[in-house]
């Protein structure tokens, strides 16, 4: 099969980027105290209390991993350009919420080292559903119902399941731990999670992606 | 012989053994007496109301000259149903005096106060236990000082002299204080303690009589309402009435018996004969025509400037357009722009100049605080001064659940407490360094009160008919200031610090303190000083600050109102 050439930006792209900055900037606008007084400030202020627009972030960030990786499934990209052309589109999207994360920081006054944490965070999650998201793809070629299925499954294994018992593993549990400001240990282990399981996917990629072909 | 010997062998082991119990208790009982100790009174002879102030005594003992510690009260507040609070007051100890006396919150009677003596390094080396229990009053109760006949106020506190706690503060549970036949007067602080009190709404009332000279000081002769007196027939008090004075019961002879007059927001009630010279009739009477004591509270007026403070943020408009220009920015470069790495570059300039619209609009006036508190003062200068404060606090957003923000304090405060602690922490700890640390979830609101003594440090005098002198000790410049003449206003401008002559203007003005702030606590302040007779100098100053934390950003209001009455 002919691959096309890979474009940074296309028009396949601009679907899943564009959810990912629509949701993030309603979560940004939701995330500002509402009321102009003290007394105003309600039950709305829940919302930015609890750091609403970091788990929309991460939450949409995995989604958009997701669709990176049909896409590349579509592609049938693989090997060094595979890793290369999902790096680049994550760090684009990253690019384009920066606005966003600078807002933030007026939200969240003095915590600029917790909005660096976050982003680097959300981009691993990133990269990794979109590795998951091309291996279940692979057989489909990105159109299987079974495969739409799978890579869903999979997100909801990653983000959900491990809320149950072990939210450091979850990548929704693990903004928590960040916003709380928990242990240097506790923080490098919820990073270690995504890296470890980034590296399995890439051997995984190598091994399985490379058989196929 | 022989047999002698070993029963002297025997004697002597025992005579051995005496002496060494002896030496030993006697080391223990010279140890124990050497051993710290503290002495602790709380209330007057004991009785005190809860959730006011009251004077806590504490006597060391066993302490080297050079101690230096620290004591700690804690109340543990509330029960198993309505839920437990706590309370924990730190109290520097300089090793320079052995009796100390604080103006202390006592929020229940429920649990005993415990007070333990700490030395530098942090250990317990002293502590006493407080019952509350059994000594409580539901309302402000009648103090007595000095000697009155058996059953004229059976209801009332009765304490000695020595007892008086010389910090205003402390009387908050005193509903009338009478200064009766006294053996040795009153001490100056007692006596600057009462005249504050009294200013700060307090009632007292000074038997006189053939009894005056007990209690006779410059202090007292400013509070009383007759000028220049003087004892007749060596058994009543004359005078001259003093303007504001009433006459509210005469002797059979027609001279004044029982006379009131108003200072600052509280009455001094002269008895013009000693406390014995009283009929029970008479005394009925007294407790009629007393009122009692009322507290000059800032809460409401704090509470509500509190939740009209307005909040920091940044806007809804430039955040949705922030997103508007992004969205659009990426469906027109998508759609227009042919050329793969021509829509990058023009993506990464419009994300580039989002940014930096983002960052310059985002900046320090548009951060969100966590903690939202407005300090409000009323120092008031009279012939003694001092400061009726409080502060109200409201956590937003604290550190996604609560924050534990600080307000200093210049001496005590108590906490309005709910009837039920389930909600929400209500512990308050008052460190030795003068911060109050209280814990606030986010969305809640926390009212403290306090007060303290204070030197004068502002004064007026007038020069001519059209000058006033002001000397402005306070430190600062006060923006909004006027002369108050019988309900008549001269605003005079900003007071600047130092000594200077301002120039009264000739015709009254209508006066406005500038803000709404300082107008709604000139107005809840007015009914109780009644500020619209005598002349006044009222001024007034709001200074906003934001305080950065390492768990929480504050934005604070201190807002500071200034009365000076000129000299009567």
């Amino acid at each position: 099969m002919m691959e096309d050439r890979f474009w940074l930006v296309d028009a396949k792209i601009t679907k899943p980027l564009f959810s990912l900055l629509l949701f993030c900037g309603l979560a940004l606008v939701l995330s500002i105290p509402p009321g102009r007084q003290v007394k105003d400030l309600g039950s709305l202020a829940f919302l930015q209390r609890q750091g609403m627009y970091f788990y929309v972030y991460v939450f949409f960030s995995g989604l958009f991993g997701l669709s990176l990786g049909t896409l590349a499934a579509l592609q049938q990209e693989r090997g060094r350009a595979l890793y290369i052309h999902l790096s680049c589109s994550v760090a684009l999207a990253q690019a384009l919420l920066i606005p966003y994360f600078i807002f933030a920081r007026a939200l969240y006054p003095g915590r600029e080292g917790m909005l660096v944490l976050i982003v680097l965070y959300g981009s691993l999650v990133s990269f990794l559903m979109s590795l998951i998201s091309r291996l279940i793809e692979e057989n489909g070629q990105g159109t299987s119902p079974r495969g739409f299925l799978g890579k869903y499954a999979a997100f909801i294994t990653y983000f959900a399941v491990p809320l149950l018992g072990m939210p450091l593993l979850s990548p929704l549990g693990f903004v928590s731990y960040l916003l709380l400001g928990d242990r240097v240990w506790v923080i490098l282990l919820g990073y270690g999670v995504p890296l470890g399981l980034i590296l399995g996917g890439i051997l995984l990629c190598e091994w399985y992606l490379g058989r196929a072909q | 012989m022989a047999q002698d010997r070993p029963k002297t062998v025997v004697r002597m082991r025992y005579a051995r053994l005496g002496m060494l119990l002896l030496a030993a208790s006697g080391f223990l009982s010279v140890s124990a007496l050497t051993a710290p100790q503290i002495d602790v009174s709380l209330g007057f002879s004991g009785y005190f109301v809860p959730e006011r102030m009251a004077p806590l005594r504490v006597e060391l003992s066993g302490v080297e000259p050079a101690f230096a510690g620290s004591l700690r009260i804690v109340e543990q507040v509330g029960n198993a149903w309505r839920g437990q609070a706590r309370s924990s007051i730190c109290l520097p100890i300089n090793g320079a005096s052995l009796i100390y006396e604080y103006a202390i919150p006592v929020y229940d009677f429920s649990q005993p106060l415990l007070v333990s003596l700490f030395d530098e390094q942090g250990h317990v080396i002293a502590q006493r236990e407080v019952a509350l229990r059994d000594k409580w009053r539901e309302e402000p109760f009648i103090v007595s000082v000095g000697a009155f006949p058996a059953s004229v106020a059976p209801d009332a506190v009765q304490v000695n002299e020595t007892e008086l706690p010389a910090k205003w503060l402390s009387y908050e549970g005193v509903s009338e204080l009478w200064i009766g036949r006294t053996m040795s007067g009153l001490a100056v602080g007692q006596e600057e303690a009462i005249y504050r009190w009294t200013s700060a709404g307090g009632t007292t009332a000074i038997f006189t009589g053939s009894d005056y000279f007990r209690v006779d000081s410059p202090l007292v002769r400013d509070m009383i309402p007759l000028a220049n007196p003087r004892i007749e027939s060596g058994e009543l008090l004359v005078g001259d009435l003093r303007v504001g004075s009433e006459v509210l019961l005469r002797s059979s002879t027609g001279e004044p018996l029982l006379v009131s007059r108003g200072l600052g927001a509280g009455v001094v009630l002269l008895v013009a004969v000693d406390a014995f010279s009283l009929t029970e009739a008479q005394y009925a009477e007294l407790r009629d025509l007393a009122p009692s004591a009322t507290r000059v509270d800032l809460s409401d007026v704090t509470s509500s400037m509190l939740q009209q403070m307005p909040v920091t943020r940044p806007g809804y408009p430039t955040a949705i357009a922030i997103v508007a220009v992004l969205l659009t920015a990426l469906i027109v470069i998508v759609s227009r722009v042919r050329g793969g790495s021509a829509r990058v570059v023009y993506l990464l300039l419009v994300a580039l100049a989002c940014s930096l619209w983002s960052g310059l609009y985002a900046n320090r006036t548009k951060q969100t605080c966590n903690v939202y508190a407005v300090n409000t003062e009323v120092a008031v200068q009279m012939r003694l001064g001092y400061t009726i404060a409080c502060h109200g606090l409201a956590s937003l957003v604290g550190r996604m659940d609560s924050a534990s923000p600080k307000v200093r304090v210049r001496d005590s405060v108590i906490q309005t407490l709910p009837r039920d602690l389930n909600e929400d922490s209500f512990d308050i700890d008052l460190l030795c360094d003068h911060d109050a640390v209280v814990t606030l979830s986010a969305g809640e609101t926390r009212i403290l009160r306090g007060g303290s003594d204070d030197t004068a440090l502002i004064s007026m005098s007038f020069s001519g008919d059209e000058g006033v002198v002001i000397d402005n000790g306070l430190g600062i410049v006060l923006p909004y200031a006027a002369v108050v003449r019988d309900a008549t206003s001269f605003p005079l401008g900003p007071v600047l610090t130092g000594i200077r002559t301002y120039s009264l203007p000739p015709e009254a003005q209508r006066f406005a303190l500038g803000s709404r702030e300082l107008s709604s606590l000139y107005a809840a302040v007015n009914k109780d000083y009644n500020l619209s007779t005598g002349t006044w100098f009222v001024a007034g100053t709001i200074i906003d600050s934001t305080v950065e934390s390492g768990d929480y950003r504050e934005k604070v209001r201190h807002v500071k109102l200034v009365l000076v009455e000129a000299e009567r």
